[in-house]
């Protein structure tokens, strides 16, 4: 009955949720752009409502920061295109899409509250007890990191270095295909070479 | 009970509340993956997605695994896939401009069969 | 001499290969001298010959059969093999088939030299001989029925040999399906017999449906089964027989074969490949003999045959038609003899029938060939001066047939002592009267051919030595192998010596039977002589055309051929063809329509479907998650409820 800690929530889902609907709607990539930054923002607040404030920093690190400016290289990149009339697709597709996530979003409704009947108690069907206030209180002074960073490197060590191996990948990958065909790459010196 | 207590019960933050609001968001990436015409946008919306999939993992850590937070370390572990998906989804959409400088979805039609 | 028999297969195999060699040889233009296919075909049927001369002289002190089996498909309770059987019966046939087709071949190089398929039909002829002989040399009846087959494929591309011709290429089809009707029949009668005797086979573990065991197998089936279903298993194998040896129901395709080359009517069509049939006979005798009713209607299929091709042939105006229904008759008295009881006596005349008719035919083909492709008896005459050899070389063989005398005399005589001694006197009037008319018919196409005064217009030209010399060579065994065989004259007699059972046939040694049928055979050739030669006809005031003219029904029910190819055809127009034209709009507008119906459907829904593949990757992303929601659904309300 933590009134504050609500009110906290409902401010943070409110603001996620409009930002969300930003980045679908709004008309300007860019817009969709600091629309994506503010979500990505209240995810991490919605997480550190959670007592998870590795996994916020995390968030704002890699998602507010990284993957946005990834996001905004993209639109430069792309930028020459008139952005105007990119806004939403009128296909018959749009409105399955309507249909499709209203009735996903009312299937796992019924689902998580147990045919809606679980909304009138505390918690939901996976846990019936509210953590215990000495465990937030170790864990909101003495902070998550230690955990993870045990699980990390004791039960999760070999997922976590394949990890590594998969972001080496993507790096490569990315390099591979972002970077420009071998032939254009020769034309140049060759145009050189001639010109010699 | 009265009925002013029962919206209170109702509103009274739970697991389920947190749910729903994963739930929402991952509703709302997939209207933005499907209709929006742009593909930075598409982009974009497949990162809320995993966003609301993370609400949903670091929920389930608070309030059933608190000693472990098992969920939170999965959360690490997404965050760095869609990292790497981003860095990838970008260097894509690069060599597909460079084809056929558009980032329109509708004309991008070379898969029709 | 035991390497020869051990090594029997050398003899269809060679053919075989010298088959492979020609066809790979010409359609790879490997080489293009005829003298060379010649040499080939000839080296390889006299390698033959020579190999069956010996296999004959072992068979002569050796009573059990050499046989040799390898295993081929095992399947289940079911073990077929292929392998050589060595008799006598096999040597026999073994001798006639390469000798005839040895000069035939010689023949034959001659004859077809000017056509332009000449490497071809050496091929087919090749061909026909591998398969001929493997079909002698089959140990079983399975395998029987694989040569079966591919002598009837050979006759099928011998007859229709000239394609071009729509008369050549309809002749092939009637034949090809004539055969399938009786083949048919064989298998269908093959398998029944195996499956009421497998018990037995597996019991015995012997080669199945070896020929060495089938007298047991036959017994041991009549014996489990009642004898209704066993005849109608006998006669369904009667039935491959039946339509092979022309036999009366199907005997229609034999006289359009007559529009194969004139060797191959005589080498397939009057010497070995109808006389299969009877072979087969002989081979599956045990099986037969169990059964009175079926050999009854053997014996009766035989007589009605005989009978009807020599009324028929008595009218025919094309030499080599009148051939072909005198080889029909005869071969109905090797099955009349067969059916009759009198089993050596029918192979006796298979073998004497194989040398004269191809030498008939050789030499209406010389006639032919001499005329230039003129078979029309109307167009002939005289011919006696223009080519002699032809000539004495086709009396000799119209004695021979007529059974004054030569080989035929000993022969028949042979059947008509068997058909006595086994009580069948309504079969024997029957051969006599038909050995009568066999006389009268014979010796009318050699006097239209060969005397009085010549007819035609054409320029008559003597046959070349190549084309003589196999002639003489036939008229040998024609004229002597009678005598030589028939156990009279100090000689080993062939009754004996294809009897491999011990039981002795005592023949009564009266005159009479002799006698009669020599008289029988003299007024046929009386009645042709005062009928068909002018001298005699003025002598007798005698008007051809006002005889036929009083005689008109049976004339023309004669010439008309019994009217059987007209029923057929009427069967065919007004029975058969109906019903294949409803089984045809049935299936056209019934099965089809099912089949336009379902095809419909899909082609509706994939059209639906194919509005999803538009190349959009959204759109598939929606279908994906539409997916979803539906599982979610699913599960939901699977797990809530």
């Amino acid at each position: 009955m933590d009134i504050i800690y609500n009110l906290f929530f409902y401010a943070i889902a409110f603001v996620l949720v409009i930002a969300a609907l930003g980045v679908v709607f709004l008309p300007r990539i860019v817009y969709s752009a600091v629309s994506m930054i503010l979500a990505f923002i209240s995810v991490a607040g919605i997480f550190v409502l959670l007592n998870a404030d590795f996994v916020a920093i995390a968030q704002i690190i890699i998602y507010a920061v990284g993957i946005t400016i990834v996001m905004i290289f993209a639109i430069m990149l792309t930028g020459r295109v008139s952005e105007k009339k990119l806004w939403i697709a009128f296909a018959p597709r749009t409105l399955f899409a309507f249909g499709i996530s209203g009735a996903f979003f009312v299937a796992v409704l019924f689902a998580v509250t147990n045919g809606f009947k679980l909304l009138l108690r505390e918690s939901s069907i996976f846990s019936t007890t509210l953590p215990s206030i000495e465990i937030i209180e170790t864990l909101q002074t003495e902070g998550t990191t230690g955990i993870i960073g045990k699980a990390l490197f004791t039960k999760y060590v070999l997922p976590f270095e394949i990890l590594s191996l998969l972001l080496l990948a993507a790096i490569l990958g990315a390099v591979v295909m972002a970077k420009k065909d071998r032939d254009n790459l020769i034309n140049p010196t060759t145009k050189l070479i001639e010109e010699d | 009970m009265s009925i002013i207590e029962v919206i209170l019960k109702i509103f009274n933050v739970g697991l389920t509340h947190y749910l729903i609001l994963g739930t929402i968001l991952f509703c709302i990436g997939i209207l933005g993956l499907i209709i929006s015409r742009n593909v930075i946008r598409v982009l974009m919306s497949i990162e809320i997605l995993l966003c609301a999939v993370n609400i949903n993992f670091v929920a389930f850590a608070n309030y059933s695994d608190i000693n472990n937070i098992q969920g939170q370390v999965f959360a690490i572990f997404i965050m760095a896939v869609a990292a790497a998906e981003a860095a990838l989804g970008l260097a894509i959409l690069l060599s597909l401009y460079r084809n056929k400088p558009t980032v329109d979805t509708e004309e991008m039609k070379e898969l029709k069969g | 001499m035991d390497f020869f028999v051990e090594n029997a297969g050398i003899i269809a195999l060679l053919p075989l290969w010298v088959f492979l060699i020609i066809i790979f040889g010409q359609n790879l233009f490997v080489y293009e001298n005829k003298k060379f296919t010649l040499w080939l075909t000839v080296a390889s049927t006299f390698t033959g010959l020579i190999c069956s001369s010996f296999i004959l002289a072992w068979t002569f002190n050796h009573t059990t059969p050499y046989v040799q089996n390898f295993n081929w498909i095992e399947a289940g309770n079911i073990k077929l093999s292929i392998g050589i059987i060595v008799d006598r019966l096999a040597a026999m046939m073994l001798m006639v088939v390469t000798s005839v087709s040895l000069l035939i071949q010689i023949y034959s190089h001659e004859y077809m030299n000017k056509d332009e398929g000449y490497h071809r039909f050496f091929v087919y002829l090749n061909l026909f001989n591998f398969s001929m002989l493997g079909l002698v040399l089959s140990s079983n009846l399975f395998q029987t029925y694989i040569f079966w087959e591919l002598v009837g494929v050979s006759s099928y591309l011998l007859i229709g040999f000239w394609f071009r011709r729509p008369s050549a290429a309809a002749a092939a089809t009637k034949a090809f399906i004539m055969n399938r009707i009786g083949d048919c029949g064989l298998l269908i009668g093959i398998l029944m017999f195996l499956f009421f005797s497998i018990g037995w086979w597996t019991s015995n573990s012997d080669v199945f449906l070896s020929f060495t065991s089938l007298p047991e197998a036959a017994k041991y089936v009549f014996d489990s089964t009642n004898p209704f279903l066993y005849t109608v298993i006998a006669l369904l194998i009667f039935l491959g027989p039946v339509a092979k040896s022309a036999q009366f129901p199907l005997h229609t395709w034999l006289p359009d074969a007559m529009e194969g080359p004139t060797p191959i009517s005589a080498l397939i069509h009057a010497a070995t490949m109808v006389a299969a049939g009877v072979y087969l006979i002989a081979r599956v005798y045990p099986i037969f003999e169990l059964s009175h009713d079926a050999m009854t209607v053997i014996a009766w299929t035989g007589a009605i045959t005989a009978l009807m091709a020599a009324t028929i042939a008595i009218t025919q105006q094309d030499i080599k038609k009148a051939l072909a229904y005198s080889t029909c008759s005869q071969l109905g008295f090797m099955v009349m003899a067969m059916g009759a009881g009198a089993y050596a006596a029918g192979l006796f005349h298979l073998m004497t029938h194989a040398y004269f008719k191809a030498m008939l035919f050789l030499c209406s083909g010389a006639v032919i060939h001499g005329l230039n492709d003129q078979q029309d008896m109307k167009y002939m005459g005289g011919l006696r001066k223009h080519m002699p050899a032809v000539a004495y070389t086709y009396l000799i063989g119209c004695l021979a047939i007529s059974g004054i005398f030569l080989s035929g005399f000993w022969s028949k005589e042979e059947i008509f002592t068997g058909l006595l001694e086994h009580n069948q006197i309504v079969l024997l009037v029957i051969a006599m009267t038909v050995a009568g008319m066999t006389a009268f018919y014979m010796f009318r196409t050699y006097f239209l051919t060969f005397e009085g005064e010549y007819r035609g217009h054409e320029h008559p030209h003597n046959a070349s030595k190549v084309i003589t010399l196999p002639l003489i060579i036939l008229a040998i065994p024609s004229a002597i192998v009678g005598f030589v065989l028939c156990g009279k004259f100090g000689l080993p007699s062939f009754d004996t010596f294809i009897r491999v059972t011990e039981e002795t046939v005592s023949h009564g040694e009266s005159l009479l039977i002799p006698v009669v049928s020599l008289l029988v055979s003299l007024l046929g050739v009386g009645l042709a002589m005062v009928l068909y030669i002018e001298k005699y006809r003025n002598m007798f005031k005698i008007n051809l055309d006002n005889f036929i003219q009083k005689v008109k029904p049976v004339y023309d029910f004669s010439a008309n051929l019994w009217y059987i190819n007209k029923t057929y055809y009427m069967f065919i127009d007004y029975i058969v063809l109906p019903v294949s034209e409803f089984m045809s709009a049935f299936d056209k507008f019934i099965v089809d329509g099912i089949v336009n119906l379902a095809a419909l459907w899909v082609r509706f829904c994939s059209w639906i479907l194919r509005l999803f593949q538009n190349g959009n990757v959204q759109t598939y992303a929606t279908i994906l998650f539409g997916g979803l929601m539906f599982l979610t659904f699913v599960f939901t309300i699977y797990w809530l409820l």
